[in-house]
């Protein structure tokens, strides 16, 4: 390869050719006489650039440090491979590359054009604004768009269908916990980060069988078909009420519009139901309806849930002054010694300290209450429980007595247990030791129901079908009262017993001591409070699907009238039997 | 009231009362409201100041498209600009009263955060209209980049013309002073301002040292200083200026040149403030942008996987 060095001179019409050969394999340019390619321009370098060849047909311009960068096709350049065709200006000066053959033809002309030509370096090199200095909004922008676009959408959606082995191993924040629009709540914190295990299909409503995976047991508000196509409960979904991410325990709305969206109207819209509107706890809800015993025209014992006011009566059968038995002064033991009771000495906690476990005979009363019923045997006592184990007890004794040869006088003394109130009109018995023995153990059985032993504390009545002749009306002892609510005992223990229950003055067992509405409202207040009371929505003392749960709030009694009111309503009957009160 | 502020004010406050009864309308639903749940995004409310919100955003994004299409009839640009800021502010309403003030590292606060700091840009952006583009003018008296660009170049020429007329040396040092000359600059440089003061100091020494040749020509100290100034074509300008040897056509030569450096010298500061000056004042749009390219995909991927997760 050799240079060719054409000086163009003149103008298109009348153009001349000089062509000189350089030797070399470097061709300099700039403003010394010694350059191949003389500029004769203040603007140019001493020695401004060189063309160089570089192994075989690949060309390289080399501007020098410090000098001026040169137009490459009228754009600044500092250098770089040169091609055919390409044009150099500098200093007033185009200097055309060509390639032809063994040879590089360098055509030199001069343009007069050296004004232009600076500015144009000038401008070229100045960046005046923030467009100019590279930084490209429009790249920024798509850049930014891209990533977030990637993290929010792409890699959660391109996650959830991959392998689950797979999917596990992306680490979090590339997934679809990016979505995550709140703290899960406690209950369903083990599987907070699988999204699919509730959100079962893309673009889908989480579905109830989301939900029954785990609950399966779990019963609806009502179980009635009828009732729940009259609520408009069928379409309702298990994430209509229990939403999630929404805290810790978000998934349980304690807004009362969970209920008196229905309930604020139900009287209206299900009439069948037999219940009253309620909208607030203070401003709008029936009085409590404990179950109490009662005796109907017929005669019988049922229970009954009855609206609660001052002075509440059952029917207990039970004969038990609280009264008495908590005087301050205590009272006196078997032995004589006072005890002083307090609430607790009879009513203890179940476990979970919810409600309480039955008072019973044994550890609560007989420590007092002896069930001795012969002087001579002390430390013989009665079983209780029974009427039939009594008399079974009693007529084993005597007819021992009876074949030990203990006279009927001796048995009859008195003076035996407390001797209060003893009979002392009995006929002397007659006949066979057998007839002898069954006399007396009849004698005294019926005297210790009827007045020494069981009527004491119970309502003993007349009973031909027994043997003693006599009975002792069952007493059932409750432990919930409203069975429609629920009560925590554990949370109120700081109130104390008595600022609900009146129980220091009530002398007879048959005071209903449950507190009315009145007494709850004293803390708690409606659905917003108030400044001085507790805001107490529906759920705090009401369940929704509490129906076997909770068996000692019987709510299945509750279910079961509702039912029955709706077949009664179906009927064209009368209005249901229990229906609340105002 | 000046000419920069009228946008805001644009046909008598029609979009700040159109802007603040929408504002009303949201806090008074919100504060009206009781969900179950609590105010959250997945509300009636919820979903209706989403949908609001962001059908907001899309058309406030669409500014953009607007300022471009010089034939559109929708409105003037300055209505589209009116709008888009008291709309926009709106959104920090609408926007936050969707949110139920729920907020978590999520994509969907992340959308929030994006929309806050579109906002805030946007606001800077406002500020920044209605005080830089007054200062601008008066600055430049009026004649634009092109001009002063051309002015420069002129006096490059004249520059080594010259420097041509002291010999190889001089014409080789102005050349490479000119090659050296910086225009504007990076983005950060043009943000933070390019530096032209280092010589002022310089400049006034080497005219008083002009004015006196031969003190000047017997302190060697001289060049040391001025080498440490880093202006040494000037340095060698002056020193040689100073040297003494020249004749009177020389001498007159070099003034000549040390002049126009000087003038070329305050040009170009003048320019290289006035390109910070305007640096400042579109920086907010290198925010505004891309955070809004940046909001848009959030706002995306949100109401995509809020359905996608029903």
């Amino acid at each position: 390869m050799i240079f060719v060095l054409r000086q163009l001179r003149g103008g298109q019409q009348n153009q001349t050719l000089v062509d000189r050969k350089i030797d070399g394999q470097v061709l300099t340019i700039g403003r010394g006489a010694d350059r191949d390619i003389l500029i004769n321009d203040s603007r140019v370098a001493w020695s401004h650039a060189e063309v160089r060849i570089e192994r075989g047909d690949r060309f390289r311009l080399v501007v020098a440090n410090e000098a001026p960068p040169i137009l490459l096709n009228g754009a600044p350049s500092a250098g770089g491979k040169l091609k055919d065709g390409d044009v150099l200006s500098i200093g007033g000066t185009d200097i055309t590359f060509r390639v032809f053959e063994d040879r590089i033809y360098i055509e030199v002309q001069a343009v007069r054009r050296a004004k232009d030509e600076g500015e144009k370096l000038l401008r070229a090199k100045a960046r005046l604004s923030l467009e100019e200095s590279g930084v490209s909004k429009r790249r920024w922008s798509w850049c930014l768009f891209g990533v977030i676009l990637l993290l929010g959408l792409l890699l959660p959606v391109g996650v959830r269908y991959l392998p689950a082995d797979v999917a596990e191993s992306v680490p979090a924040p590339f997934t679809d916990i990016v979505w995550n629009s709140g703290p899960i709540s406690d209950a369903h914190r083990p599987f907070a980060e699988q999204c699919d295990a509730c959100h079962l299909q893309a673009f889908q409503m989480v579905p109830d069988t989301a939900c029954t995976e785990c609950h399966a047991a779990m019963p609806h508000h009502v179980a009635d078909p009828t009732q729940m196509h009259a609520a408009g409960m069928e379409a309702g979904r298990c994430a209509g009420c229990h939403l999630e991410h929404e805290g810790p325990d978000g998934n349980i709305l304690a807004h009362p519009a969970v209920c008196t969206d229905c309930h604020g109207q139900i009287a209206e819209a299900l009439p069948a139901s037999g219940q009253t509107n309620v909208t607030d706890f203070v401003a709008a809800h029936p009085k409590f309806s404990p179950m109490i015993w009662q005796v109907n025209a017929s005669g019988v014992r049922e229970e009954a849930s009855t609206p609660w006011e001052p002075q509440l009566q059952e029917a207990s059968a039970l004969v038990f002054p609280h009264d008495l038995h908590m005087d301050p002064d205590g009272v006196d033991d078997r032995r004589g010694n006072a005890q002083v009771l307090e609430c607790a000495s009879c009513h203890v906690y179940e476990q979970g300290e919810v409600s309480f476990a039955p008072v019973a005979f044994e550890p609560h009363c007989q420590d007092c209450h002896s069930l001795e019923f012969d002087p001579l045997a002390p430390g013989r006592e009665l079983p209780h429980g029974s009427t039939d184990a009594v008399v079974q007890d009693l007529r084993g004794y005597y007819a021992r007595a009876v074949l030990e040869g203990r006279t009927f006088e001796e048995m009859a003394t008195p003076g035996g247990p407390r001797g209060r109130g003893r009979s002392t009109a009995v006929n002397r018995p007659t006949g066979s030791p057998q007839e002898v023995a069954e006399s007396v153990a009849m004698t005294f059985a019926e005297e210790a129901m009827r007045i020494r032993l069981c009527a004491k504390c119970h309502l003993v009545e007349p009973n031909p079908a027994r043997d003693a002749g006599w009975d002792v009306t069952p007493f059932q002892q409750r432990t919930v009262w409203m069975t429609a609510a629920r009560f925590d005992h554990s949370r109120h223990q700081a109130t104390g017993c008595g600022s609900c229950h009146a129980a220091e003055s009530s002398a007879s067992a048959d005071d209903v001591l449950m507190p009315g509405k009145a007494s709850c409202e004293n803390c708690h207040g409606g659905n917003t409070g108030g400044a001085e009371r507790i805001a107490s929505t529906c759920i705090m003392c009401h369940g929704f699907h509490e129906v076997d749960e909770t068996p000692w709030l019987g709510y299945a009694h509750t279910l079961a009238d509702v039912t029955k009111a709706a077949s009664i309503e179906s009927d064209g009957k009368d209005k249901p039997p229990n229906a609340p009160d105002d | 009231m000046s000419l920069h502020e009228s946008f805001l004010t644009h046909a008598r406050g029609r979009w700040i009362y159109r802007a603040a009864v929408l504002c009303l309308i949201a806090v008074g639903l919100y504060v009206w409201q009781d969900p179950k749940a609590g105010p959250n995004g997945g509300t009636w409310l919820g979903y209706g100041l989403g949908s609001v919100g962001l059908l907001l955003i899309v058309w406030l994004a669409l500014l953009g498209a607007r300022k471009r299409s010089y034939a559109s009839r929708l409105g003037t640009v300055k209505g589209w600009t009116s709008a888009h800021v008291w709309l926009g502010l709106s959104l920090v309403v609408v926007g936050t009263l969707h949110t139920g003030f729920e907020f978590g590292l999520n994509i969907h606060t992340l959308a929030w955060v994006l929309m806050m700091l579109v906002i805030a840009s946007g606001l800077w952006g406002v500020l920044v209209y209605r005080r830089f583009p007054s200062l601008i003018t008066e600055r430049r008296g009026n004649l634009p980049v092109e001009d002063i660009v051309r002015e420069i170049a002129d006096m490059d020429r004249q520059l080594l013309v010259t420097a041509a007329e002291l010999g190889k040396d001089t014409h080789e040092r102005t050349l490479q002073s000119i090659q050296r000359t910086q225009l504007g600059g990076g983005f950060w440089q043009q943000v933070r301002g390019v530096s032209e003061r280092a010589g002022d100091g310089l400049m006034s020494r080497l005219r008083d040292e002009l004015n006196k040749p031969v003190m000047a020509a017997a302190d060697p100290q001289m060049q040391s200083r001025a080498g440490a100034d880093g202006n040494a074509t000037m340095m060698f300008v002056a020193s040689a200026f100073v040297s003494g040897e020249q004749n009177a056509r020389e001498r007159e030569t070099r003034r000549k040149l040390l002049d126009l450096f000087s003038r070329k010298k305050a040009l170009v500061a003048s320019l290289n403030a006035d390109v910070t000056r305007r640096a400042r004042m579109s920086l907010w749009l290198y925010l505004h942008v891309p955070l809004t390219l940046a909001l848009l995909a959030s706002l995306l991927a949100h109401v995509v996987s809020v359905f996608f997760y029903w």
